[in-house]
C-alpha cells in the first residue's frame, strides 16, 4: 500500500469524524426525550423526529467517505495506485465536513434538547421547536457541499 | 373561508331543543362566552357548572370502567383496524343510549368497584407474602409467640441482629450476666441478618436477663399471636389462597362484562356530549324568557343552519358579515391542497391580513418532497401503501389527509426517482448484473445525481429562487390588496425584480454576454431603485443611507437559496445509502447462497434507508416551506374555528341523511 492510499483512508475517517457529533447530539435528545416520554408515550412520534434531527450530520460524512472510496479504487482493488498528493487531498477535502459535522451535530442536539423540553409543555409549539433545530442543519449541508465538491473534482 | 356572525334568539321553553339541533349541527363557533365580563342589562347566565361537572365525571367513570375491561382483554384490532378511526354509529343508537345511560352508569360503577376490591385482594396478598417471608426462620420453634414462660421460668422470644450459634449467644449473654446466673439459649435460624431464638431463665433472673438482652439488640418477633409459627404461616397461606380465588372470580366477572364494552363507551360519549351541551347553556345569555346565542358559521354552512334550524323550531336568527379581525378562521381546501393544511395548522392558522399560504405552500411541498426522497421504488411503496390504507380502512379525517399527503408526496417521489434513474437505488443495475450475468441500467431520463451533482446543486437553487419569486409574489399581492400599492412595489416589487436580474445575469454567464448584459442590467436598476426608496421614511440624508443599508438584506436571499442545497444532499442521501446496501447485498456473490443473503439484506437496508430519509425528507422539506416560503409574507395567529358539536371519545355519530 503506499502512502497516498494510507491518506485517502485517513480522509474517509476523517469524514466519518462527523459521526461522533451525530452519535452525541443523537444521544443527547434521546435521553431529554425518554423522560419526557416516561410521563406522556403518546409523544412518541413528534419525539422522535426531533431526537433524528442532529443524525444527519453523520450521514453526510458517511456519503463523503463513501466516495472517496468508491472515488479512490478502493472498493475495487486499486489502493496501490494512489499517489501521495491525491491521497492528500482527499484528506484535505474531508476536513469540513468532519469537523463542521461532527462540532454542528452537538450544537444541534442541544438545540433539540430544548425543542423537547418545550413540546413537554406545549405540544403545540411542535412546528416552531422543529424550525429552530434544522436552523443548525444549513451549515452542516454548506460543509458537505463543499467536502463533496473537493471530492467529486479530485 | 369566509366567516358570517350569527345572531340567534329564541324561547327558553325551545332551548333544549334548539341547542341539540345546533350541536348536532356542529356549524357554529357559539362566543357568548368570550365576552363574559361584559354585563349586559337585563340578561342573567344560569349556573350550570355543578350539572355539566357531574355529567363530566359519570363520562370520567365510565372511561374508566372501559379501561379496566381494556386491560382484563384488549380490544382487538388488527394491522388494518389500527389506522381505523372511532366507531361510527347511528344517530338513533346514541339517542337509545339516553334510556339505559342510568343502567350503563351503574354497571360501570359495579365494575370500578370490583376492580377497586381486586386491587386491595393485591395489596393484602403482597403483605402476607411479606409476613410469610417474616415467618420462615421460626418454622421450626415448637412454642407459641405469645408463650412468656412458665410459673417458675421466663421465656424471651426474639432475634439477634446477625449470624451466630447456640454457643456464640450463650457466651455473648453470660458476659452480660452475673457470674452464675442460670439461662438456657435456643437457636431456631440463623442468618447474616438474624438469628431466631428463644432464651429461658429462671423467674427471678427476669429482669437482669432482659436488660442484658436489650443490650445485645434483642428484637421483638414479628407478631405475638397463640398459635404455633407452622399454624400461624399455614392460616396466612390458606388466606392468600382464598384471596387468590377471590381475584381469579373478580377477573372472570370482569371478563363477563366485557360484552359491555361498546355500551359503555356510547353512554360515556353521550355524558361527554351532554356536559357540552349544559356547559353552552351556562355561556348563553337569557332573560326570564328568552335566550340568546352568538357566534360565528361559515358562510357556506348558513343555509345549511337556515333550513335546518330556523324551519323546524322557533327561532330568529340574524346574519352579518363577520369583521375578519374578529372571526375564527377555518381553512378552506380542494382535494389537492387539503391533505397539507394540516403543515400550515402546525405553523399558524392565517391571521386576519393573511392570505391562506395552503395552496402556494402544498404544490411546492409535494415538488421538494419528491425531489429530496427521490427514488422511484421507495415512491411506489409509498402510493400502493398509502392507497391501500385509504381504500380498506375508515381512518379519522386528520388521518385520512396524511394518508393523501403521503400518497401524493409517494408520486412526486415516483417521478422525481425516474427522472433520476434510482429504483431502490441501483437495485436493477446490481440485481442484473450480479444474477443475471448482464447488467442493465435504469436510464435517468434527466440527470444523474452521482455524475452530475453540480449541475443538480444549480438545478436546486433555480427551484429555490422559484419559490423565494412565488413567496415575494404573495407579499406583493398581500400588501397591494390592503392598499398599500407603492409599498408593494418598492418594498417587495424591486426586490423580486432585483433577483429575476440576478437570475438573468447568472443564466447569461453560462450563455451568452448579450444575456448577462440584460440581467445585469435589470438587477442594478432594481438596486437603484430600491436605494431610492428604501430610506424614504426617513429624513434627509438618511434618506439615502436607509436605502444603502436596505441592499444588506440581499444576504438574508443568499442565505435562503443556499438552503435549497438540501434538496440536492438530501436527494444524494437517499441515493448513495441505497447503493451502499445494494452493494453489501451482492458482496456475497452470485448464484443461489448469494441471492438467499442478498434478499433479507435487501430487505432491511432498504427497510433501514427508507424509515431514515423519509423522516428527513418530511422535517426538511417542512422547512423549506416554513422558514424560506412563510418567512416572506406569511404572519399567522388566527383562531382556529371550533364549532358546538359533538366532540366524542368513542364512537363517531353518523347523521342517518345528511339532507
Amino acid at each position: 500500500m503506499t502512502i497516498g492510499a494510507a491518506f485517502t483512508l485517513a480522509g474517509a475517517g476523517l469524514a466519518m469524524f462527523a459521526g461522533i457529533g451525530s452519535a452525541k447530539g443523537v444521544g443527547m435528545a434521546c435521553e431529554a426525550g425518554t423522560g419526557v416520554l416516561t410521563e406522556d408515550p403518546s409523544k412518541f412520534g413528534k419525539l422522535l423526529v426531533l431526537e433524528l434531527l442532529p443524525g444527519t450530520q453523520g450521514l453526510y460524512g458517511f456519503i463523503v467517505a463513501f466516495l472517496i472510496m468508491i472515488q479512490s479504487g478502493v472498493m475495487n482493488g486499486g489502493l496501490g495506485t494512489i499517489s501521495t498528493e491525491t491521497g492528500l487531498q482527499y484528506l484535505a477535502a474531508s476536513v469540513a465536513i468532519g469537523i463542521v459535522g461532527l462540532f454542528s451535530a452537538i450544537a444541534q442536539g442541544r438545540a433539540a434538547v430544548a425543542s423537547i423540553a418545550m413540546i413537554a409543555k406545549k405540544p403545540g409549539e411542535f412546528g416552531k421547536g422543529l424550525v429552530s433545530t434544522t436552523l443548525v442543519e444549513i451549515y452542516a449541508l454548506l460543509s458537505f457541499l463543499i467536502s463533496l465538491l473537493c471530492v467529486i473534482n479530485i | 373561508m369566509q366567516m358570517k356572525q350569527v345572531l340567534l334568539v329564541g324561547y327558553r321553553s325551545d332551548r333544549k331543543a334548539i341547542l341539540e339541533r345546533l350541536q348536532r349541527l356542529g356549524v357554529m363557533d357559539i362566543r357568548s362566552a368570550r365576552r363574559e365580563d361584559e354585563q349586559v342589562e337585563g340578561f342573567l347566565r344560569e349556573d350550570t357548572r355543578q350539572q355539566a361537572a357531574s355529567f363530566e365525571r359519570a363520562a370520567a367513570s365510565l372511561a374508566q370502567a372501559v379501561a379496566v375491561l381494556n386491560e382484563i382483554q384488549p380490544e382487538k384490532k388488527g394491522v388494518l383496524g389500527m389506522l381505523n378511526g372511532r366507531r361510527e354509529i347511528g344517530m338513533d343508537r346514541f339517542e337509545a343510549c339516553a334510556a339505559e345511560a342510568g343502567k350503563q352508569l351503574e354497571e360501570a360503577y359495579g365494575i370500578l368497584a370490583l376492580h377497586k376490591r381486586k386491587a386491595e385482594c393485591q395489596g393484602e396478598i403482597q403483605r402476607l407474602t411479606a409476613l410469610l417471608a417474616q415467618l420462615e426462620p421460626w418454622q421450626t420453634m415448637d412454642v407459641p409467640f405469645s408463650f412468656t414462660g412458665t410459673r417458675r421460668t421466663a421465656a424471651f422470644i426474639g432475634s439477634f441482629p446477625s449470624a451466630g450459634t447456640e454457643a456464640d449467644w450463650t457466651a455473648a449473654l453470660a458476659e452480660k450476666l452475673p457470674e452464675g446466673t442460670p439461662f438456657q439459649i435456643t437457636v431456631y435460624s440463623s442468618s447474616p441478618e438474624q438469628s431466631c431464638v428463644t432464651v429461658l431463665c429462671l423467674r427471678q433472673d427476669e429482669q437482669a436477663v432482659e436488660l442484658a438482652l436489650r443490650g445485645l439488640a434483642f428484637a421483638k418477633p414479628p407478631l405475638l399471636s397463640a398459635d404455633l409459627p407452622t399454624q400461624a404461616a399455614r392460616e396466612r397461606t390458606e388466606k392468600q389462597q382464598a384471596l387468590r380465588d377471590e381475584i381469579t372470580q373478580i377477573d372472570a366477572q370482569l371478563a363477563e362484562k366485557t360484552v359491555l364494552r361498546e355500551a359503555l363507551q356510547e353512554t360515556a360519549d353521550y355524558y361527554t356530549v351532554r356536559a357540552e351541551k349544559y356547559r353552552m347553556i351556562g355561556e348563553l345569555w337569557q332573560t326570564r324568557h328568552t335566550f340568546a346565542a352568538y357566534g360565528y358559521v361559515p358562510a357556506q354552512d348558513v343555509p345549511r343552519l337556515q333550513r335546518e334550524l330556523c324551519e323546524k323550531l322557533p327561532v330568529l336568527m340574524d346574519v352579518q358579515d363577520a369583521d375578519p379581525a374578529e372571526a375564527p378562521v377555518k381553512l378552506k381546501n380542494n382535494g389537492f391542497t387539503a391533505p397539507a393544511a394540516s403543515l400550515t395548522r402546525m405553523y399558524a392558522l392565517p391571521g386576519p391580513d393573511d392570505i391562506d399560504p395552503t395552496p402556494v405552500m402544498s404544490f411546492f411541498y409535494y415538488l421538494m418532497f419528491g425531489m429530496m426522497f427521490s427514488d422511484a421504488g421507495y415512491g411506489l411503496l409509498m402510493v400502493i401503501a398509502c392507497a391501500l390504507a385509504l381504500k380498506f380502512t375508515r381512518p379519522e379525517e386528520g388521518m385520512r389527509q396524511n394518508m393523501k399527503l403521503f400518497l401524493y408526496c409517494g408520486i412526486s417521489t415516483t417521478i422525481w426517482g425516474f427522472l433520476f434513474g434510482g429504483f431502490f437505488g441501483d437495485a436493477i443495475a446490481v440485481i442484473s448484473g450480479n444474477f443475471f450475468g448482464r447488467q442493465i441500467t435504469l436510464q435517468p431520463l434527466l440527470l444523474n445525481p452521482m455524475k452530475e451533482p453540480v449541475t443538480l446543486l444549480l438545478m436546486s437553487f433555480g427551484i429555490g429562487m422559484v419559490q423565494i419569486l412565488v413567496g415575494l409574489g404573495c407579499r406583493f399581492y398581500n400588501t397591494w390588496r390592503h392598499g398599500d400599492r407603492w409599498g408593494a412595489v418598492f418594498d417587495t416589487g424591486f426586490w423580486m425584480t432585483m433577483l429575476i436580474g440576478l437570475s438573468i445575469l447568472a443564466i447569461g454567464m453560462a450563455t451568452s454576454p448579450v444575456v448577462l448584459y440584460i440581467g445585469a442590467g435589470i438587477a442594478i436598476a432594481s438596486a437603484v431603485g430600491l436605494v431610492l426608496t428604501q430610506g424614504r421614511k426617513n429624513k434627509g440624508v438618511m434618506k439615502v443611507v436607509g436605502g444603502l443599508a436596505s441592499l444588506y438584506d440581499s444576504t438574508g436571499y443568499l442565505s435562503d437559496l443556499m438552503s435549497y442545497s438540501r434538496l440536492m444532499a438530501l436527494g444524494l442521501t437517499t441515493g448513495v445509502l441505497a447503493q451502499v446496501f445494494n452493494m453489501i447485498g451482492a458482496m456475497f456473490g452470485k448464484g443461489l447462497v448469494g441471492a438467499l443473503i442478498m434478499i433479507p439484506v435487501f430487505f432491511i437496508g432498504h427497510a433501514i434507508n427508507f424509515g431514515l430519509n423519509v423522516l428527513g425528507t418530511y422535517v426538511h422539506t417542512l422547512r423549506l416551506q416554513y422558514v424560506e416560503l412563510f418567512s416572506k409574507f406569511y404572519e399567522g395567529g388566527g383562531r382556529p374555528f371550533e364549532p358546538f358539536a359533538f366532540h366524542s371519545k368513542y364512537t363517531r355519530i353518523k347523521e342517518e341523511n345528511k339532507s
